[in-house]
């Protein structure tokens, strides 16, 4: 949906607009000037910043405005009203709206942003009011009373994850822009509480360093932002070192070629429709790259003499994840061949659940891919193989996750 | 035993000197030293700087950073601003009390580095102390306020100027207290580990870098902590700290993860044949060396590295047997030990970081196992880059100079001479320079250093 024309993006800006005038109509702050529209235009040039987060998406630093407002006074007396509050971040997002489709941004992204943006912080500020200087008042204190008291920070811890989980919920409900619907990220939320942090430390700065307080939240801003983005940076690299070397024993000739990125995609998958926590899934995706390296050893005439089991191929494999950083990787590559449940007894609890991932991955991956069966042929051999060797549990998995991608075809 | 002695003498004169600068501190601090008024603001700060401290991580090679840092110029600048304290420098040299422990020191008993590390943090967070003091009077005389009175200047100058000042002290101080830091770390490796042991300490700086940004933005919030001290403002304070040492973590945590992964490869790369073990590790310390000798940056090392890392893990493709083999090799396995290689290679070379590593290292490999060096032809008639030039000399220095299954090892000298005769290509003459120098700069003896004990000398602040 990549808009080509000018008119339609000129169209598109009007929306906002439109939302603007009907919103300030309805929740009438005195005046729109001043504070309002300076504090809304600093929303402008923020929306630039963008940071990455530790799921792959970026973030902006749009929310450090919302989290400023409440706290900015002069002389000891606050500057925004909820109404204005919600003003500012009405006419930000408006503004960054028109800036995002005046740049090419798909209207979907554009508009997911902006909801996003707008959700968040609206609740954000609602939020603190309700909960902070309301609450004061109704108990029989003044507004400056709480200002100097515990009731801001524990305000803080409740309405920064509310907020947080407001905006997740949105980028939930409407997609990314790209298709995907993603569950609350909250690993996130690490870099949301950094733009928040520094917002309102620019707040609360502002009456003694008025603009000058713009340095003082730049610096950590830009050290944090620089040190998340090489964050990421390293992360990507990390990725792609582990899938190049993953692919050795393929170009020694011992695998299928394609094999340990099949697996690692779909025992991905596979984590991700058991609903394993983000750490879980990434320690399947490492294992399952690596699943297959013992067999680097092959190249050992003596082993080709003298026989080896799957059993050796893990155990070899798990010598590269030895170091205790890895040692989870390695304990899930050692026992990677191992049936769920052997002749006659329960189920290994033991056994983790990875490993069990893995082996069904890598044996459905041989019969599509090697043996040229059909995903449903495939599926039935490791159905009829669960009784022992294949987790149930993870076969079913299998299914749905074949069945959402229409693999299966008509007869299943 | 030389060393261990010197090591003794080191811990105790560094303790008495990081004691007498205390010392020094409260006397120049005059009264305000005893005052026990704020003793909790005291605590909070010795608690949150002890932790930081405590949980320092390791962002680069052997190199420690912490948020710390912070928390100590936060303190250095709030206490004289607020009138708490006189100087800057008393409640920074106070705070090393707490911040000589570390995790690893602890647990691996090394007194030494402990002892060291209180005294080289007292020493130089006293003179980053006292350049800030400097600065600041200075700056506030300047701008016509007295100097001995920076809350009146707070209360009744600009703010903007103010500020300004801090900004201008802190980074003046942060960059004392980080160069001093650095040095200091250099000169007690020197003395107390020999000078071969000083290799990682060439490359700071990353961590100067941050150590100087971390300490300028830690002045600033002291700053801001001392123009309108409220609870909320001190937790955000505290938020920036946690931040920033989990940002630290999880990239120490991910720099681990990979090294260990591609350790992993080696060790299975070198357990095919017992007598390569060890050589990709001295290869890699052998061109780091010459690099530094050369002049490279920081970055350009930290690939020199992952090149000489990787430069041998193309030959896991390599049917054993050849690689096993006595002597040459014959015109067909040469060939497939060439074709194995290259599609590693080619594997590797997909990743986009590594593409220029690959590139370093495949005008090397074609020599195969470094055995027959100087016979089998490179593939290239180019100029090799520098790059290519120092894997290719620490390579085939470190194959000359261990003992391999049909020969003794070379003596160092020999090797070198060989080295610098040698009429192939790859070995320019500026790199087998530099290997020369760099031998000599290590005192005649070679080989990685001991990186387990210097790795925990390391500067913390």
């Amino acid at each position: 949906m990549v808009e080509s024309g000018r008119w339609p993006r000129i169209a598109s800006s009007l929306i906002p607009i439109a939302g603007v005038a009907a919103f300030l109509q309805l929740v009438g702050p005195g005046s729109v000037v001043g504070p309002v529209l300076v504090a809304a235009l600093i929303m402008v040039p923020l929306s630039a910043v963008l940071i990455p987060t530790r799921s792959g998406t970026v973030s902006s630093a749009v929310m450090a405005v919302a989290a400023a407002l409440p706290f900015i006074t002069t002389d000891g007396v606050r500057v925004f009203t909820l109404q204005e509050s919600l003003a500012v971040i009405a006419l930000g997002t408006a503004a960054t709206w028109i800036l995002r489709t005046a740049r090419g941004d798909t209207t979907a992204s554009v508009i997911i942003r902006s909801l996003r943006l707008a959700a968040s912080g609206m609740a954000f500020v609602s939020l603190f009011e309700l909960i902070g200087p309301a609450y004061i008042e109704r108990l029989g204190g003044s507004e400056s009373q709480w200002i100097e008291n515990w009731w801001q920070i524990v305000t803080l811890f409740v309405v920064v994850p509310a907020s947080f989980v407001v905006a997740s919920v949105v980028t939930w409900v409407t997609g990314n822009g790209n298709g995907r619907n993603q569950p609350l990220e909250f690993r996130d939320l690490d870099v949301y509480v950094t733009v928040m942090t520094i917002g309102a430390l620019f707040g609360l700065t502002f009456d003694v360093a008025r603009w000058f307080a713009f340095v003082i939240a730049a610096l950590p801003f830009l050290f944090a932002a620089g040190a998340f983005r090489r964050l990421a940076e390293a992360k990507r690299t990390y990725n792609q070192t582990v899938r190049a070397l993953a692919q050795i024993p393929e170009a020694a000739g011992h695998v299928h070629p394609g094999h340990a990125l099949r697996v690692a995609a779909l025992a991905t998958s596979l984590a991700e429709t058991m609903g394993l926590d983000h750490r879980s899934v990434e320690d399947v995706e490492w294992s399952a790259y690596l699943h297959d390296i013992g067999r680097i050893s092959l190249n050992d005439p003596g082993v080709a003499r003298i026989g080896y089991t799957d059993a050796d191929i893990a155990e070899w494999g798990s010598v590269i994840a030895e170091e205790a950083t890895l040692s989870t990787v390695a304990q899930i590559i050692r026992r990677q061949h191992e049936p769920y449940r052997r002749p006659g007894q329960q189920p290994d609890p033991d056994l983790p659940i990875a490993s069990r991932i893995i082996k069904v991955a890598s044996a459905y991956d041989e019969l599509t891919a090697e043996q040229g069966h059909s995903p449903l042929e495939g599926l039935e051999q490791l159905h009829r193989g669960s009784v022992y060797d294949y987790d149930p549990e993870i076969v079913n998995a299998l299914r749905a996750l074949l069945e959402r991608r229409n693999a299966l075809g008509t007869s299943a | 035993m030389k060393l261990k002695h010197r090591r003794i003498i080191l811990g105790a004169v560094s303790v008495v000197a990081g004691l007498s600068v205390a010392v020094w501190a409260c006397l120049l601090d005059g009264e305000s030293a005893g005052s026990v008024l704020f003793w909790e603001l005291w605590a909070l700060f010795a608690l949150t700087f002890g932790i930081l401290a405590y949980k320092s991580v390791e962002i680069d090679d052997r190199l420690q950073v912490s948020a710390s840092v912070m928390a100590m110029f936060t303190a250095g600048l709030a206490f004289p601003l607020s009138e708490l304290t006189d100087t800057a420098a008393f409640p920074m040299t106070m705070l090393a009390f707490v911040g000589f422990v570390s995790s690893g020191d602890i647990s691996g008993r090394r007194v030494f580095q402990m002892a060291v590390n209180f005294g080289q943090i007292a020493f130089a967070a006293f003179l980053a102390g006292s350049t800030a003091d400097v600065a600041l009077s200075i700056l506030a005389e300047g701008s016509g306020a007295l100097p001995d009175t920076l809350n009146t200047w707070l209360v009744e100058g600009s703010s903007a100027a103010v500020f300004v000042a801090v900004l201008v002290a802190g980074l003046a101080a942060s960059i004392v207290y980080t160069i001093s830091n650095v040095a200091m770390v250099r000169s007690m490796v020197l003395i107390g580990f020999g000078r071969r042991s000083l290799i990682p300490w060439s490359r700071t700086r990353p961590a100067v870098v941050a150590q100087t940004a971390l300490g300028t933005i830690g002045a600033m919030l002291g700053a801001v902590l001392a123009f309108g001290p409220s609870i909320t403002l001190a937790f955000l304070v505290g938020t920036v700290y946690v931040i920033s040492h989990l940002v630290f973590t999880s990239h120490a945590r991910l720099r681990a993860t990979q090294e260990a992964m591609l350790r992993g490869f080696v060790k299975i790369l070198e357990a095919r044949d017992l007598y390569t073990r060890g050589h990709t590790e001295r290869v890699a310390e052998f061109a780091l060396s010459i690099g530094t000798e050369l002049g490279f940056s920081s970055a350009q090392l930290a690939r020199m590295r992952l090149a000489a890392l990787i430069h041998d893990v193309g030959k896991l493709a390599v049917p054993t047997p050849i690689m096993r083999k006595q002597g040459s090799l014959t015109e067909i396995e040469f060939r497939e030990m060439r074709v194995a290689t290259h599609k590693v290679d080619d594997l590797l070379s997909q990743v986009s970081f590594l593409e220029p590593m690959v590139q370093i290292c495949s005008g090397v490999h074609p020599r195969g196992t470094g055995e027959d060096f100087g016979q089998n032809g490179h593939r290239h008639n180019e100029t090799p880059t520098l790059e290519q030039s120092v894997l290719a000399v620490a390579d085939a220095f470190d194959a000359m100079t261990s003992t391999r299954s049909y020969r003794m090892a070379m003596p160092q000298s020999r090797a070198l001479a060989q080295v610098e005769s040698s009429n192939d290509p790859l070995f320019l003459p500026e790199v087998t320079a530099a290997l020369k120098q760099a031998l000599e700069r290590l005192g005649g003896s070679y080989g990685p250093p001991e990186s387990a004990p210097v790795r925990e000398a390391a500067n913390r602040g």
